[in-house]
């Protein structure tokens, strides 16, 4: 099937035929890169597919937001808040837990990304704007309603701060402890310089360095552990859960 | 993932995956030439004289039974000389030789007795007294089947520049799962080893029953006594002096194989070194055009091949070991409530985060790997499932990471200048 050169007789070549199977370095060399441009395609394919995907999470997050908006709107209208807040602390709740997933998903695949990291750097303003968004409106809403809930800003950076998942750990376990009474707004700082919100942000509670937590409008710029976190946020809760109990004591 | 770790994995797979395509087309290519082969039936028309050499220390278990195989050789007695060595043994060798020899007293039996000189020395001084046109060297715990040496034979008639025909090498009774791993991974050498041959590009003489032509080796000087893998040295020096190097591939010879961890990693350890001392001391041969194939081609396999096994070990430390530390340390950050952090722990799944195109590669390299390990069961008639399925499964996942692991700890060693002893 493939042909092989021959090599020049000389004085130390007489005993064997040494051959060169160049043919097949070649066809092995063209297969492998095939593949190889194969896998490099499907990931390229993949990356537009993860955007498209994004784009479209986006989009419905937008219209959760209107919905939420229509709520809001609702309840300042009419009388009977006790049954319509219940309503919309769910709403607002599954629409962060579908928020941060979704945040969580954008953060990986702009980090394995090669060709598209303007457009995944777009797409997490948006996210991060619309997160604002969410934060402002779960304030507002904790007021008209009544909500027993602590709001958090959590300020990190992914590509200057290697503590920062320490802190998203730590954070990460409250709110799988406290559920809907803890609402985590991650704010991502690194896109502060094309978002001058988080700037704004950033000056109000005087932030300079990272990882930050903003916990009713008080800063604390390092690494809250577990214990005194728990305290924190317990005695914010008029009625604590009882997993408060331990931090209450 | 780092971008330095996901270069060096890209260049592993291409590495990887240009070794196996090239040797499954050049399976493609000589796949004929192979089934002529399996039917071809030479009768010989000579029978010369063979010397077999045993070289013996502490085999007492052993060494009745390789004897015992020699002399069941289907091969005329007057045509066989056997030369046993007890290489300084501690243990009851001499006496177990001494036995056999006095009940075979009929047949052409030289026995040295020496004070412990190591293998390569022993073979020199038989071959000094070896009168064989060629000779067989067989490891005192080897067993050759009774026509291996008419077939190994066979294969000089054709080529007058041919210095050595390597037999097919099996793992005897395996019974422990490192024996069982062993005997996967001899099929796939015997089935390398046979399209090796084709490609004049054998680089190691296994100890167990490889036949050499007599003039030959002792025009290059016989074996080099200062060589940890005194059998690949001696298959180097033959390539780089342009002899021949075939694989017989049905001549089987059954080897008792270490039997656990501990003996493996002492075996491959001399193995290993020997082999990277080999690679530095034949380096002038690398992309040197005048050995052809072996070595344009071969000899920066083996190379690659020691390269590849350190860059497998470090993505199995930074695939495996870095994710399990940090969850470690998230368990820790949170005290240890293990309860909470099962509940925190995201299981969506999301088709998007998977990493299709490095799964592709990755894949098609375990698929290739596959081929290979089905065409080395055919080259032997061997049935994949003999010892069960899972023997596979784990000789894939983790014999192969154990022997990276114990190639890094060679290379460690060699680099601060460990010694070892054969």
């Amino acid at each position: 099937m493939v042909k092989q050169r021959k090599q020049k007789p000389t004085n130390q070549t007489k005993l064997i035929e040494r051959k060169i199977s160049i043919e097949r370095y070649i066809i092995a060399g063209t297969i492998t890169l095939l593949i190889f441009a194969l896998g490099l395609s499907m990931g390229f394919v993949l990356d537009y597919k993860r955007i498209t995907w994004i784009e479209e999470q986006s989009k419905a997050q937008e219209l959760d937001y209107q919905s939420l908006q229509l709520q809001y709107l609702y309840l300042n209208t009419i009388d009977d808040t006790e049954k319509s807040c219940h309503i919309l602390g769910n709403t607002l709740q599954t629409t962060l837990i579908t928020l941060s997933e979704t945040l969580e998903d954008l953060e990986k695949f702009e980090k394995d990304t090669k060709l598209n990291k303007k457009e995944y750097n777009t797409l997490l303003r948006k996210f991060t704007i619309n997160n604002l968004k969410y934060w402002l409106f779960a304030e507002k809403s904790k007021k008209l309603c009544n909500m027993d809930a602590v709001t958090l800003l959590y300020f990190f950076s992914r590509e200057n701060c290697p503590i920062c998942p320490n802190q998203g750990m730590v954070l990460s376990y409250f709110k799988t402890l406290l559920g809907e009474d803890l609402l985590v707004f991650p704010i991502d700082v690194d896109l502060k310089q094309n978002e001058p919100i988080i700037q704004l942000l950033e000056s109000i509670y005087n932030i300079q360095s990272y990882p930050t937590i903003v916990i009713e409008d008080i800063t604390y710029s390092r690494v809250v552990e577990k214990e005194e976190l728990g305290k924190i946020i317990c005695n914010i809760y008029n009625s604590p859960n009882n997993h408060c109990d331990k931090y209450l004591e | 993932m780092n971008f330095t770790v996901e270069i060096l994995l890209w260049i592993t797979y291409l590495g990887l995956l240009y070794i196996l395509v090239f040797w499954l087309l050049s399976f493609l290519d000589n796949r004929e030439h192979m089934k002529q082969e399996s039917k071809k039936r030479t009768k010989l028309t000579r029978f010369p004289l063979v010397s077999i050499i045993i070289p013996a220390h502490n085999e007492e278990n052993t060494i009745a039974g390789t004897i015992e195989s020699v002399l069941k050789l289907n091969y005329p007695r007057d045509k066989v000389e056997i030369i046993i060595i007890n290489d300084g043994s501690t243990d009851d060798t001499k006496k177990n030789i001494e036995k056999i020899t006095h009940s075979n007293r009929n047949r052409k039996i030289i026995f040295i007795d020496q004070k412990n000189q190591g293998k390569a020395k022993s073979l020199n001084n038989a071959l000094k007294i070896a009168k064989g046109e060629f000779f067989a060297c067989l490891d005192a715990d080897s067993f050759v089947e009774k026509n291996t040496l008419i077939k190994m034979i066979k294969f000089y008639n054709q080529n007058p520049h041919l210095a050595i025909v390597t037999p097919a090498m099996r793992v005897k009774d395996p019974k422990t799962l490192t024996q069982k791993f062993q005997r996967l991974e001899y099929l796939a050498s015997m089935f390398m080893a046979r399209l090796m041959g084709l490609l004049d590009v054998v680089y190691v003489a296994p100890g167990p029953f490889s036949l050499y032509r007599s003039k030959i080796i002792k025009k290059l000087g016989g074996f080099d006594i200062n060589n940890l893998t005194e059998d690949q040295e001696i298959a180097y020096r033959v390539q780089k002096h342009h002899y021949g190097i075939k694989q017989c591939y049905n001549a089987y010879v059954h080897t008792t194989a270490p039997h656990n961890i501990k003996g493996l990693y002492k075996q491959r350890n001399r193995w290993f070194k020997g082999s990277m001392i080999n690679l530095y001391k034949y380096k002038q041969l690398f992309f040197n055009k005048k050995y052809g194939d072996f070595g344009m081609l071969q000899l920066p396999i083996n190379l690659a091949t020691y390269i590849l096994s350190v860059c497998a070990i470090f993505f199995f430390g930074y695939f495996t070991f870095k994710p399990l530390f940090r969850e470690i340390h998230n368990i820790y950050l949170i005290n240890f409530d293990l309860l909470h952090y099962i509940r925190s722990i995201d299981f969506n799944f999301n088709i998007l985060g998977l990493d299709l195109g490095m799964m592709f590669i990755a894949y098609t390299l375990f698929f290739a790997a596959l081929i290979v390990f089905y065409l080395s069961h055919k080259n032997t008639d061997e049935k994949i499932r003999k010892h069960g399925i899972i023997y596979i499964i784990f000789y894939f996942f983790f014999y192969y990471t154990m022997l990276s692991v114990i190639s890094v700890i060679v290379l460690i060693q060699l680099i601060f200048g460990v010694r070892q002893k054969w």
